[in-house]
């Protein structure tokens, strides 16, 4: 009993203080003001960080430069640029690789508002330099794809090559080393075609240096994007029947005959059809599919795959030292056209 | 926390590197990181050891003085053995010290270095320093391959033979229960072939003896 009065009692003073004349206690004034612990602070700073969190993934809120902030210094990130990626840039070349266009011409702009009438300034953009380092790419890449697949008709290895120069391989590359906060451009974040012009020029900066470093950075970063992917998917054979039936033609051997070799489920949604593709009686490949159709479609792709080895179980690319002793083909791969299954026995294969 | 709960929680993945890292070359992926810290808290710039020893500092401020240790001693060394890493030194005043490591693939990771020793901190620098920059992820697997299998899916047709496609159904043949274990009448028969051949060795070697003595 004495406990609970105690206790009454202490509540009775505690509010006395917290509400004393003295302050002056508005709409807009919290408990905090008496030294209570409101019970809604807490919610509110949830509820702005759940809409901050919503804001950021939608997208909508600014996103700063890493360069604006005080911890930045652009010569020391330049020099971890190239200490990170184990190659040496000369540091002019690298700034001028950097440079986008956009930025030469807010930065005029800028001076020019400023009220200086004749800027001069001295920066100059990538696009050369892009230029000379897509140049240094294509020379690279087809050659290393021919000697690494000796096989592949050259309008395949054409495809690869385009499909490793495209913007979305080069930005990717671009972003994956690092470049998002090193690029000086208007926008940002840096679109995917500024990233992949910046790219190519930090490639063409490359190209001072020794042939060799130039092209193992071009084959470790940009080549090395095929691994895992499958080469008849970015090269697609638009009607693989007839051009196993040229090719077969092309060797002297018997037209392709495609024949039934297993079915399942016929008349229900999951039909399965096993077909093969034969020549002369030898099975040249086979595959499945939902309608006898696609599986002898499936099948020709199948027999096209085993003729130019780029099957799942085919060598992979060669990276690192097998790279470095591998002799580059500068004259073309057999076309599509004249492919023939005795040519290909002439071909030496590493 | 709950197998369930701590799953949704951090979710999971299969392991993987940011752009076929390590596939031409390794690139490491920590490019910048940035020790925050406060010169001044809890005393001047030289904290002198007679203070600690005689208990005048709070044991935050010796903390605090243990994450500048790093900086004092180990930071240089860091830095020269990363040259592909970017550090930054940024003091702030009354603030807590923290680790900001910031990855090539835009991710960035936080970490509060509050009450930490100079081993701490050297430990956990190590730890930013060899992660991807992806976010902590339960993994599925140690290991992982876009082509679980080079022979080729399963089929219900792998390893069968096509001569079944002809065979006029219902087939007692392929009806029949798969036979694991050999019978009794297969054991049977086996005893019978071993005494039939058990019998011709003994009638070869009577005839050979029979031979040797008629020759003698």
């Amino acid at each position: 009993m004495a406990a609970w009065r105690r206790a009454i009692t202490g509540a009775k003073h505690i509010l006395a203080s917290s509400c004393r004349p003295t302050i002056n206690r508005t709409i807009f004034s919290s408990a905090r003001v008496c030294g209570m612990q409101s019970r809604w602070v807490a919610p509110l700073y949830r509820e702005l960080k759940h809409r901050h969190t919503k804001m950021k993934r939608m997208g909508l809120l600014p996103v700063n430069k890493r360069s604006e902030y005080i911890e930045w210094n652009y010569d020391a990130e330049l020099y971890g640029f190239g200490k990170r990626l184990q190659v040496e840039f000369d540091a002019e070349t690298l700034r001028e690789a950097l440079t986008d266009s956009s930025y030469v011409a807010q930065e005029t702009q800028r001076q020019q508002e400023l009220g200086v009438s004749d800027p001069g300034l001295t920066m100059s953009n990538n696009k050369d330099l892009a230029a000379r380092g897509e140049r240094i790419m294509s020379d690279y890449c087809g050659p290393y794809l021919r000697a690494a697949l000796p096989l592949l008709p050259e309008e395949g290895v054409s495809a690869l090559v385009e499909y490793l120069l495209s913007e979305d391989i080069m930005s990717a590359v671009g972003y994956g080393i690092g470049l998002r906060d090193l690029i000086l451009c208007k926008e940002h974040p840096p679109s995917p075609t500024t990233m992949a012009r910046c790219f190519r020029a930090i490639v063409g900066a490359l190209g001072a240096s020794p042939a060799a470093q130039c092209q193992a950075f071009v084959r470790d970063f940009v080549v090395a994007q095929l691994v895992g992917k499958d080469i008849d998917v970015i090269w697609k054979i638009e009607n693989p029947m007839a051009v196993l039936g040229n090719i077969l033609h092309q060797s002297r051997q018997g037209e392709p005959e495609s024949r039934l070799i297993f079915q399942a489920g016929q008349k229900t949604l999951q039909a399965i059809y096993h077909v093969g593709v034969y020549s002369d009686k030898q099975c040249m490949g086979s595959g499945y599919g939902e309608t006898v159709d696609t599986a002898v479609k499936e099948a020709a792709h199948d027999a096209l795959r085993r003729l130019f080895h780029i099957t799942d179980t085919a060598r992979p690319l060669p990276f690192g030292r097998d790279a470095d002793v591998l002799p580059l083909k500068t004259e073309a791969n057999m076309s599509l056209d004249h492919w023939s299954i005795d040519k290909s026995k002439n071909v030496i294969m590493c | 926390m709950s197998g369930k709960t701590w799953s949704l929680f951090w979710g999971s993945n299969f392991v993987r590197a940011p752009l076929q890292n390590g596939v031409g070359r390794y690139v490491q992926q920590l490019q910048r990181i940035t020790f925050k810290f406060c010169k001044t808290h809890g005393g001047s710039k030289g904290m002198r050891a007679e203070d600690v020893d005689s208990g005048t500092c709070s044991s935050r401020t010796f903390h605090i003085e243990m994450a500048r240790e790093y900086i004092e001693k180990e930071l240089v060394g860091f830095a020269r053995d990363n040259p592909g890493v970017v550090v930054y030194v940024k003091p702030r005043r009354h603030r807590s010290p923290c680790l900001k490591a910031e990855y090539l693939n835009g991710g960035e990771e936080y970490m509060s270095t509050q009450n930490h020793t100079c081993e701490d901190v050297h430990k956990w620098v190590a730890y930013l320093r060899g992660r991807s920059g992806y976010p902590t992820e339960r993994i599925r697997k140690y290991q992982h391959t876009d082509h679980p299998s080079i022979q080729g899916v399963w089929t219900p047709w792998t390893h069968r033979h096509p001569a079944i496609n002809i065979k006029d159904y219902p087939c007692e043949e392929l009806s029949a229960a798969p036979q694991t274990e050999p019978t009794a009448t297969h054991r049977l028969l086996e005893l019978y072939e071993r005494q039939k051949q058990q019998q011709q060795q003994q009638q070869q070697q009577q005839e050979q003896e029979a031979a040797k003595s008629s020759a003698a």
